[in-house]
């Protein structure tokens, strides 16, 4: 980071006529200023409502609201349901996002790789990325449909299934798990990739030479000099894919919809079936919200650690 | 772009900002042309741009014909006779309580919205349609499944209108079942040929997943069985031995007459299964038999209808099936008063006049108000499709299905507590937890029960039930 | 970069082979994963109903003859094409209000923010803490009180509460990847800090910019829950909301369609990204860092 001392001793000789608008701060907030307000009135005021929501008795049905304090946060809790969804979305956040990072880097490091045909894979990988989810999604399940998945005409193709073997994707709760953590990596990984090709560009070449004529192999290389600078921007692309995946309802709502048994339900999803289509609008935001206060805390530990590798 | 750019920083950035520059311009002009191709959506028919329009939510029809015939024939017509414009907007079933909150919460949305389940729990917000209902009533009546459905007797309220109601017959394979001596009269009869027929790798297809077929079809097994959800007072009555003993069949059902994939099904994967001659039996709107009818599926003659089966006579050997989905209007609180007096104007003459829509559905649905059919009894007789194959009596099952079918939350009303039990797939997975070996019977149930009784206190508290 | 960078040093035949033979592995592999469902769309688009739904046939064969007619209900029988033409109007106005927004944002965190103008950056990024599943309910009564219900112009106002977020803090760090010192230098030769930005951080942030882009498209092109919650007339429906609604009806998938839908609308999109993507790591190679 450039110092407050070089900041300052840049912004001495611009005061005078147009003092305001060459003040740095002033251009620091100005510039902060649309992203802020913008998630401050879109974002902010909603979520407050939502809190608030989550502390009434509201229906989808009726905002004439009494305040009833956690009662809709202790009733989640008592719900076994409830504690399912709650153990699955750190399961379903904690698997996906292992691979999702795992097979970014991978494919970011393949990717910046000249071979042949790079264009048109570089095409292929990123499709997942392009289908929006409620279409990619019902053609997943067409591929791990009960009567005609493909997937298991596979596998018994390569005999890795008997000939009798017929796995229930999506009947069978650990199985139905391992389906939506595969549509969910599917989708987000390319994104991931192209992330870290980014932040792999920051890194000057010149390090990797020098790292390169010093003796260092292809992994001591990835592991101590690339992945460190990546580190940043790593972290925001963790941050990020485990706060999207978990409030990420579409892979398990069009895929599953909780099924079997409410088995595989997310929190997102199990507030989306219990506050919009059962309608119990307040419950719905309980169980939304529920995690909020952990992961505002994970958030920030998180956060600091990005901003300290940045500025080391 | 990356030869000339070798060199100092400034020199590179001069020439970069000379580029950017460029694009800069080419992105204002294409932002201009974008504007002015824009303009159309500025101006995009919505429910509150002008006075005389009616709007009107659907679900997208199981049979696209009928939409076809509502959106561009009646609606307009009716449009052309009040003066007023239709416009007929359709979104997925399953997202019809989505939109619903979305538009009580904007306080601003369609002018009549149709669901296709009870959504009592929407009443505080919808107009009272007593003074559409009751004259209605009065002039063809209506079949009890309707009332149970969109009245609230506590509030004394018709918080919805139902135009109709959708059977939900057991479909069955007559070659497979004849071959295996049985028919689909009774559940021991299903349990029975379920063995031969599982044996024979075309097993029974009983759902039990998170699926609207699923929720329906247990809830017949239940009451077959002599258990219910609830009494008429709106007590839980779940914790039966009934209900021990339907779980108890559908345990013995799903070991011994289907496979596993009954717990992956959605609702269309019982069509595809019975299609492709995978399943002997299952149940469903009549979508499967119109399916294969125009499929030309070579198993069409082989597809039947047939009424749910009976319980055990020694728990009172009913019949009864849920119904399979029921069409409701609704008319929000907040919408414009003159805008709810077309509305319910238009309700009033639809109703009225359901008997082309009878047709249209191509006996899917069926009259909530009896007597605006008069001849639906020749007209599921004389199926023009049926007859045409050579197979008039198909569709005859259906002549008696005001009779066994009933609403859910029976014999009680389809209350927002028993709605919340229905959508969050309790019944299934009561039952499929014991069919699985994951729960004994009697545990199960008492699961189910303990989900219950906050659900129902809840809504008590709420003073809608 | 490892067979580029380190030739001559050491003759590593052995080893390098052995990296291509990893690199053509994860390559194969990702490609196959990445792509098995879209060939198997294509199949599926391409097939009639008896050969789709006849459990005995090998699903990859055309056991009988291709036919158009999913292609055709999907063109002819829904307003496909309108539906593309509003999904990617809503990515494009989306992207440039995300740019407008985000790119400023993120270099004010990176270069001019103090305390609690980080604070604020952070409080940014929480939002994503909020799932969608119920925000929708809030927000509805904000696009109702706008009259922007029913209009694809409700779309283009959420879509941006989550694109801003993330491309804010993509751009900070793309801007903190660049040494300060350039622009410091500009500065001292007589540049205000806005010009220095626009000379020189801005044209070496292609890349960063770029990906910002393609992620404001991709993000506003997977929703759904606004995009059902928020629009219902047929003329003003996203591909993501107007093909299910259109082509699952009750409880019959018309696969043939859906799936040739779920191509149609992808492939264009994933070809403009992998130019983009071209473009985004040409300038990163040849760039300024070297």
């Amino acid at each position: 980071m450039s110092g407050g001392a070089a900041e300052a001793a840049i912004a001495v000789p611009r005061r005078g006529p147009g003092e305001w608008l060459g003040s740095e701060r002033f251009l620091g907030t100005f510039m902060l200023a649309p992203a802020v307000l913008y998630i401050l009135v879109l974002v902010a005021g909603p979520l407050l409502f939502a809190v608030y929501l989550s502390l009434s008795n509201a229906t989808t049905g009726s905002y004439t609201l009494e305040y009833v304090g956690a009662a809709n946060y202790v009733r989640a809790l008592q719900n076994s349901i409830f504690r399912t969804a709650l153990a699955n979305t750190f399961i379903f956040t904690i698997i996906s996002q292992i691979f999702v990072i795992i097979f970014g880097n991978i494919l970011a490091l393949a990717l910046q790789e000249k071979f042949r045909g790079r264009g048109i894979v570089r095409f292929l990988v990123l499709l997942p990325w392009a289908t929006p989810i409620s279409l990619a999604a019902i053609g997943w399940k067409w591929m791990y449909d009960s009567l005609y998945s493909v997937v298991n005409w596979m596998l018994k193709a390569v005999h890795i299934l008997g000939p009798t073997d017929f796995p229930q994707w999506l009947g069978e709760p650990v199985l139905a798990m391992a389906a939506i953590i595969s549509i969910h990596v599917w989708r987000t990984f390319p994104f991931s990739a192209v992330v870290i090709l980014a932040g792999l560009t920051s890194i000057p070449q010149e390090i990797l030479d020098a790292a390169a004529v010093d003796g260092a192999g292809f992994m001591h290389r990835i592991f101590y000099v690339v992945l460190p600078m990546l580190l940043p921007i790593l972290t925001v692309a963790v941050l990020f894919g485990t706060v999207f995946t978990f409030t990420d309802m579409g892979a398990v709502y069009i895929l599953t919809a909780g099924g079997p048994f409410n088995s595989t339900h997310v929190l997102s999803s199990w507030a989306f079936q219990v506050g919009i289509i059962a309608g119990d609008l307040a419950q719905g935001a309980a169980t939304a919200l529920f995690l909020l206060p952990v992961l505002l805390v994970a958030a920030i530990v998180m956060l600091r650690i990005a901003a300290r590798a940045e500025t080391v | 772009m990356s030869e000339e750019e070798k060199g100092t920083w400034v020199r590179v950035a001069d020439n970069r900002w000379r580029r950017v520059s460029r694009r800069e311009f080419l992105k204002i002009a294409a932002t201009g042309a974008a504007a002015a191709s824009l303009w159309p959506y500025v101006n995009v028919p919505s429910a509150w741009a002008q006075a005389r329009r009616l709007t009107i939510l659907h679900w997208a029809h199981f049979v696209p014909g009928y939409d076809e015939w509502f959106d561009k024939t009646y609606a307009p017509q009716w449009g052309k006779a009040n003066d007023v414009q239709v416009v007929v907007d359709h979104i997925p079933f399953g997202q019809i309580p989505a939109r619903a909150a979305a538009e009580v919460a904007a306080k601003s949305g369609h002018d009549l919205y149709q669901h296709i389940s009870p959504a009592a729990s929407l009443e505080p917000e919808t107009e009272d349609l007593t003074d559409v209902v009751e004259p209605l009533i009065q002039k063809f009546g209506i079949h009890d499944i309707a009332r149970k459905s969109t009245y609230n007797p506590k509030t004394k309220k018709w918080f919805a209108l139902s135009n109709s109601w959708v059977p939900d017959p057991g479909h069955w394979r007559k070659d497979l079942w004849d071959a295996a001596g049985f028919v689909p009269d009774s559940w021991d009869n299903v349990l029975q040929a379920g063995r031969k027929l599982k044996a024979r790798g075309v097993p029974v297809g009983i759902g039990l997943g998170n699926d609207i077929d699923a929720n329906y079809v247990l809830r017949d097994v239940l009451w077959s069985f002599g258990g219910t959800t609830q009494n008429a007072g709106n007590e839980i009555t779940i914790n039966s031995k009934n209900t021990v003993e339907a779980v108890k069949y559908v345990r013995a059902l799903f070991k011994e007459g289907m496979t596993p994939e009954v717990l992956a099904w959605d609702a269309s994967s019982n069509n595809r299964a019975m299609l492709a001659g995978a399943v002997s039996y299952v149940f469903n709107a009549i979508s499967i038999a119109r399916t294969s009818e125009k499929d030309n599926n070579a198993l069409t003659p082989h597809i039947q209808i047939w009424a749910p089966p009976r319980g055990p006579q020694m728990l009172g050997g009913r019949r009864l099936g849920a119904q399979h989905v029921i069409l409701a209007y609704m008319i929000w609180r907040f919408t414009p008063a003159d805008r709810k007096t077309l509305a319910k104007k238009f309700l009033t003459d639809f109703i009225s006049n359901w008997a082309p829509a009878f047709k249209g559905a191509e006996l899917y649905e069926f009259p909530s108000f009896p007597k605006t059919v008069p001849d639906v009894a020749q007209q599921v007789a004389n199926d023009p499709v049926a007859n045409r194959l050579g197979q008039p009596n198909k569709y005859r099952p259906l002549l008696t299905a005001d009779r066994w079918s009933t609403n859910v939350g029976h014999p009680g009303y389809a209350n927002a507590a028993e709605a919340e039990v229905f959508d969050t797939f309790i019944l299934p997975q009561m039952f499929a937890l014991a069919a699985t070996d994951r729960m004994e019977p009697e545990a199960a149930v008492q699961w189910a029960f303990r989900q219950m009784r906050p659900i129902y206190a809840k809504w008590k508290g709420r003073r809608l039930m | 970069m490892a067979a580029a960078a380190a030739p001559a040093w050491r003759s590593l035949n052995s080893r390098k082979v052995l990296g291509r033979i990893g690199l053509y592995l994860a390559v194969a592999w990702f490609t196959f994963y990445a792509a098995f469902p879209f060939v198997w769309m294509l199949i599926t688009a391409f097939k009639r109903n008896s050969d789709l739904y006849n459990i005995k046939n090998n699903p990859f064969l055309f056991n009988e003859p291709p036919t158009l007619e999913h292609m055709v209900l999907l063109f002819n029988g829904t307003p496909f094409l309108r539906w593309a033409w509003n999904t990617a109007l809503i990515g494009l106005v989306v992207t440039l209000i995300t740019l407008v927004a985000a790119v400023p944002a993120g270099y004010s965190l990176a270069r001019l923010a103090r305390t609690w103008g980080r604070r604020l950056g952070i409080v940014i990024f929480l939002t994503y803490l909020v799932p969608p599943s119920l925000l929708f309910i809030p927000l509805s009564r904000v696009i109702a009180e706008l009259r922007l219900q029913d209009t694809i112009w409700a779309l283009v106002l959420v879509y941006p509460t989550f694109t801003i977020p993330f491309c804010t803090w993509l751009m900070m760090g793309f801007f903190k990847s660049i040494p300060g010192e350039l622009e410091e230098a500009a500065m001292v030769d007589g540049c205000t800090r806005l010009g220095a930005l626009r000379r020189i951080v801005l044209p070496i942030s292609v890349a960063g910019i770029l990906t910002v882009v393609i992620f404001a498209f991709a993000l506003s092109m997977q929703d759904f829950v606004y995009a059902l919650t928020f629009v219902s007339p047929t003329s003003q429906k996203t591909v993501s909301i107007g093909v299910p609604t259109d082509l699952v009806r009750g409880d019959v998938f018309y696969w043939g369609s859906l799936m040739g839908g779920a191509l149609v609308s992808a492939v264009p999109v994933a070809i403009l990204y992998s130019l983009f993507l071209d473009r985004f790591i040409q300038g990163l190679t040849a760039g300024a860092l070297k």
